[in-house]
């Protein structure tokens, strides 16, 4: 009788592992391996030239890799938290709304079936300097005379691309936070205005502590696919003018497709793994603390 | 309809051993309730009785045959859970003939069966209804009915009134004892809330921290508790249970008050044991308002300060002090008392119980 | 009652707000798609024209009778592209909802030991950036010669669902009670029919919806596939996009039409699960 019930739960997950293992696990330990070689692919048989940490070495070395790494971790800082931060904004709005909540909420879906790929193309065609909607209407509004080159100069860019993933993303927060807020109890927040409290104070002390393992739900969400914006980045300026937004996945791409240096490409993807590991670790921790803190059990 | 037997029944979750041996007689046709608090292991005992939770040791047998290993399906039992666990995508209907169509019985015989159980717990107008659309009570017997169907060797109930209101709890009782006198089968009733299992039951097995206290029948574990645990545990308000010492035919309570060694109990007890005396509120009440159910000569009386009282109706209760503490008392054909009022007040020792301090057990000599 | 008077003019005064804010977000929100469709419908001529033409002139289907009027004709092998995606995106999805049906089962159900280890390693796997494992996987690909093949990329992504899949489902048999699994067992099923019988049923809707999501998720995918593919015989819509693209120049209305065709399927399945596919990943966030 005991052997049944340990080994149920080890059967039910046993083809999900050995295809994450095949698919994922075995190429990524190839690619660890080849981290470690000159590999290029044009000269297949540099795949066995060990060259220990030659690669990682180089990384770190190499100031560019650097300006893309911290521009990558700038990008995901400032779209996650402005995209939880208009999440929030959206969702109260719609659950404030007396009439025609159904259809607000999905309208308020609209942009997650967009691909990224989609994304980058529609706002690299609105960010247009030439015919792009934005440029035709600030200057059909007299605001400027100049055409500004959104995607050409590397600040304006990154504002871009930023605009692009936040609109992307925002409604997978308001989603779930308006889940959250519809979930919410009412009697609290009752309790919490016969008490005195100012709105703000209702806000900070009772709603936001309900809806945070919401937040921290849609958080870990998008930390698993963080590296979607690799799409939109790919699309709207491929890491260019002159490197001007590259992000960490545009050079792994460039360095591996472009230049054909696997090995080196895959040293550099190992350090976005890497990252993007800690994003997840980090967001799925917060969740289950926060969890754990409206006493619920994991 | 069958016998059930437990063995030096054991459950382990890893280390932490929950249920410690207990042994079980259940005769055919009988009603018996495992009652105890939350935790008790008495819905634990119950669910390896069902097949629903694994066995660490012992032997379970239902009839004469050894069921340890059997799953739930193959053991001819039926459960009404707490829950009532109906199925939402399946009519009142569909949910109580499923255990036939699993079993491969023809149409007609299901559409028979059904409508028998429903004729009986009054769900015909339902049939066609979704457990969403039922009421409390309604759920309630739609579960019972599932049962029923089965015609089962052996009925289980999960704290099956716990989720109703007090006025349909009470209904709702009423109507379990009538169906266990219509359908005559042997039935584990497990709840904790005492009044079901005195009212419903044959036997009532008093369960704490995992093993038996007692059982017996609710006459018995009323009158003759064997422990103070069951003592504390059955009845309603709670018997008094004071610690005193013996000493020469007296009981000398902490704070120096004394009461007389209860005849019953003069040659079970030595000069210097450490005793807890229990007495009923119906056995300690102003005097000429109580029940007077054991011998005149037996009843000591003593002048005590009222702190409250929760009148009734019919009765009042009385608490009034004594050796410092708060006792209960039953007052029958009350009259108007007030709050630190000085009150003549009866203990009927006859009645009294006295438990080993230091083991729980009752001191009683059969 | 001059508190009151102004009590309900700021009352007054923040719903009006209120109104405005909400119009504002959903007009961000829903301009891009209308500009998409508009450009798709006007002729090339009034999209560059300096200064723009705000009004639409004139409106026609065009670019979509290029578009599916075949290659060589200024149309792009849209069908093909279409049947690609489908192909591949139906069959890893029914793949990856099988296998996380098991996993989602396994985590919802059963005690074991490392049971939020094991669940935290599998959603790692997840976060692993596409552009990352294409690497290896253009690698290893390329050896076993499934490069530009319908399986290489439904092996692909059936690997990249499979966590996804097991969270939502996971949740959605949480929701199910355990009792009722346990009532059909007492009433005479095995496990297997239990699940069947009363489980999977009751799971039903939610599984949909994960169904469709990790649908959405092959249909838009683009790092991998981009990769992937080569030819006709497996590049999806995402990657035909890139037909539109020359080495300067993007033909923006043809764009913008097959866009208006990618949009549509994902569209039509978002509306129909968006009511599950919420309750599903909230499912553990108040309720164990």
């Amino acid at each position: 009788m005991k052997a049944p019930r340990l080994s149920a739960p080890v059967l039910l997950l046993t083809p999900a592992v050995i295809v994450l293992a095949a698919v994922v696990l075995v190429p990524l330990a190839l690619s660890l391996y080849s981290s470690f070689t000159s590999f290029r692919l044009t000269r297949p048989a540099s795949f066995f030239n060990v060259i220990w940490f030659d690669n990682y070495l180089s990384i770190l070395t190499n100031w560019d890799f650097w300006v893309a790494f911290g521009r990558t971790v700038l990008l995901l800082t400032v779209a996650l938290n402005l995209e939880m931060l208009l999440g929030l904004g959206l969702a109260m709005l719609v659950e404030r709304a007396t009439r025609g909540q159904r259809v607000l909420r999905t309208l308020m879906m609209f942009p997650m079936m967009f691909s990224p790929i989609l994304v980058g193309f529609q706002f690299k065609f609105m960010f247009n300097d030439n015919v792009g909607v934005v440029n035709n209407a600030l200057q059909s509004l007299g605001l400027t005379d100049a055409a500004i080159p959104w995607l050409i100069d590397g600040t304006l860019a990154f504002i871009a691309i930023s605009i692009a993933e936040i609109w992307s993303s925002t409604s997978v927060f308001a989603i779930l936070i308006l889940a959250g807020l519809l979930a919410m109890p009412k009697e609290p927040i009752e309790a919490a205005r016969v008490d005195g409290c100012t709105p703000w104070q209702t806000f900070r002390y009772v709603t936001w502590p309900f809806v945070m393992p919401f937040a921290y739900i849609a958080m870990t969400i998008r930390s698993l696919d963080v590296a979607r914006a690799y799409d939109i980045v790919k699309i709207m300026t491929d890491g260019g003018p002159a490197g001007r937004t590259e992000l960490l996945w545009t050079l792994v791409g460039r360095t591996a497709y472009g230049d054909a240096r696997m090995g080196m490409a895959n040293a550099m993807a190992y350090v976005s793994i890497l990252l993007s590991i800690a994003f997840t670790y980090y967001f799925f921790r917060k969740l289950a603390a926060a969890r754990t803190q409206i006493g619920a059990e994991w | 309809m069958a016998t059930v037997s437990l063995t030096k029944l054991v459950k382990r979750y890893g280390n932490l051993e929950i249920v410690h041996g207990i042994d079980l007689e259940v005769a055919d046709r009988e009603f018996v309730a495992l009652v105890g608090p939350s935790g008790c292991g008495k819905s634990t005992t119950l669910r390896m009785i069902a097949g629903l939770e694994e066995i660490s040791g012992g032997e379970i047998r239902i009839g004469d045959r050894l069921v340890n290993n059997l799953p739930p399906r193959s053991r001819n039992i039926a459960m009404v859970f707490q829950s009532y666990a109906l199925y939402p995508h399946m009519t009142v209907k569909e949910n109580m003939g499923f255990s036939l169509k699993i079993a491969g019985r023809s149409a007609a015989e299901i559409e028979k069966r059904v409508a028998e159980a429903a004729a009986i717990l009054g769900l015909e107008p339902l049939l066609e209804r979704r457990p969403s659309q039922l009421s409390g009570g309604q759920r309630q017997r739609v579960a019972m009915g599932r049962a029923i169907v089965r015609d089962p060797d052996v009925f289980l109930f999960d704290e099956p009134l716990s989720n109703l209101d007090a006025k349909l709890r009470t209904q709702m009782r009423t109507e379990i004892k009538k169906l266990h006198a219509k359908v005559n089968a042997t039935v584990i009733y497990v709840t904790h809330d005492q009044v079901e299992a005195m009212t419903l039951s044959d036997r009532i097995v008093i369960m704490r921290d995992g093993h038996i206290e007692q059982a017996g029948t609710p006459d018995e574990v009323f009158k003759r508790p064997a422990t103070r645990y069951v003592a504390g545990f059955i009845g309603s308000p709670p018997m008094n249970l004071t610690d005193a010492t013996v000493d020469d035919g007296k009981l000398v309570f902490a704070n120096g008050s004394m009461l007389p060694l209860p005849t019953q109990f003069r040659n079970s007890v030595t000069a210097g044991a450490k005793v807890t005396l229990g007495l009923r509120p119906d056995d300690f009440y102003p005097s000429g308002h109580g029940l007077h159910s054991g011998e005149e000569s037996a009843v000591h009386s003593d002048t005590l300060t009222v702190s409250l009282t929760e009148p009734l109706g019919n009765e009042t209760l009385v608490f009034s002090a004594f050796d410092g503490r708060d006792w209960v008392g039953r007052m029958l054909n009350p009259k108007r008392l007030k709050g630190g009022e000085r009150i003549r007040m009866s203990f009927d020792m006859s009645q009294a119980h006295l438990f080993d301090s230091a083991t729980g057990k009752t001191l009683r000599v059969e | 009652m001059d508190d009151n008077a102004s009590a309900r003019l700021t009352t007054r005064l923040l719903s009006i707000g209120h109104a405005v804010g909400l119009f504002l977000a959903m007009t961000v929100i829903c301009l891009p798609g209308i500009w998409i469709i508009l450009t798709s419908l006007r002729p090339p001529v009034e999209i560059m024209a300096k200064p723009p033409v705000w009004i639409p002139q004139e409106m026609n289907l065009d670019a979509y009778v290029a578009m599916f009027s075949g290659v060589g004709k200024g149309g792009i092998p849209v069908i093909e592209y279409f049947r690609n995606s489908l192909i591949i995106s139906v069959t890893s999805t029914v793949i990856a909802i099988v296998i996380g049906m098991a996993g989602g089962y396994a985590f919802a159900r059963f005690r074991f030991s490392g049971k939020s280890g094991w669940f935290l390693g599998l959603m790692l796997t997840r976060t692993v950036p596409g552009i990352a494992l294409s690497l290896p996987l253009f690698f290893v690909y390329a050896r076993l010669g499934i490069i530009d093949t319908h399986f290489g990329l439904i092996l692909a992504y059936v690997a990249l669902n499979i966590p996804f899949t097991i969270w939502l489902i996971d949740g959605f048999f949480r929701q199910v009670p355990k009792d009722l699994a346990e009532a059909a067992q007492i009433d005479g099923c095995t496990r297997w029919q239990a699940f069947w019988q009363v489980e999977f049923p009751l799971a039903g809707p939610g599984i949909a919806s994960a169904a469709i999501f990790a649908f959405l998720t092959c249909w838009n995918e683009f790092a991998l596939a981009s990769q992937l593919t080569r030819s006709v015989n497996s590049k999806t819509l995402p990657v035909g996009l890139l037909d539109y693209t020359a080495e300067f120049t993007i033909d923006w209305r043809g764009m913008c039409a097959l866009a208006v065709v990618m949009i549509i399927p994902a569209l039509t399945l978002t509306f129909i699960v968006q009511k599950h596919l919420v309750g599903g990943l909230t499912s553990g966030a108040v309720k164990g």
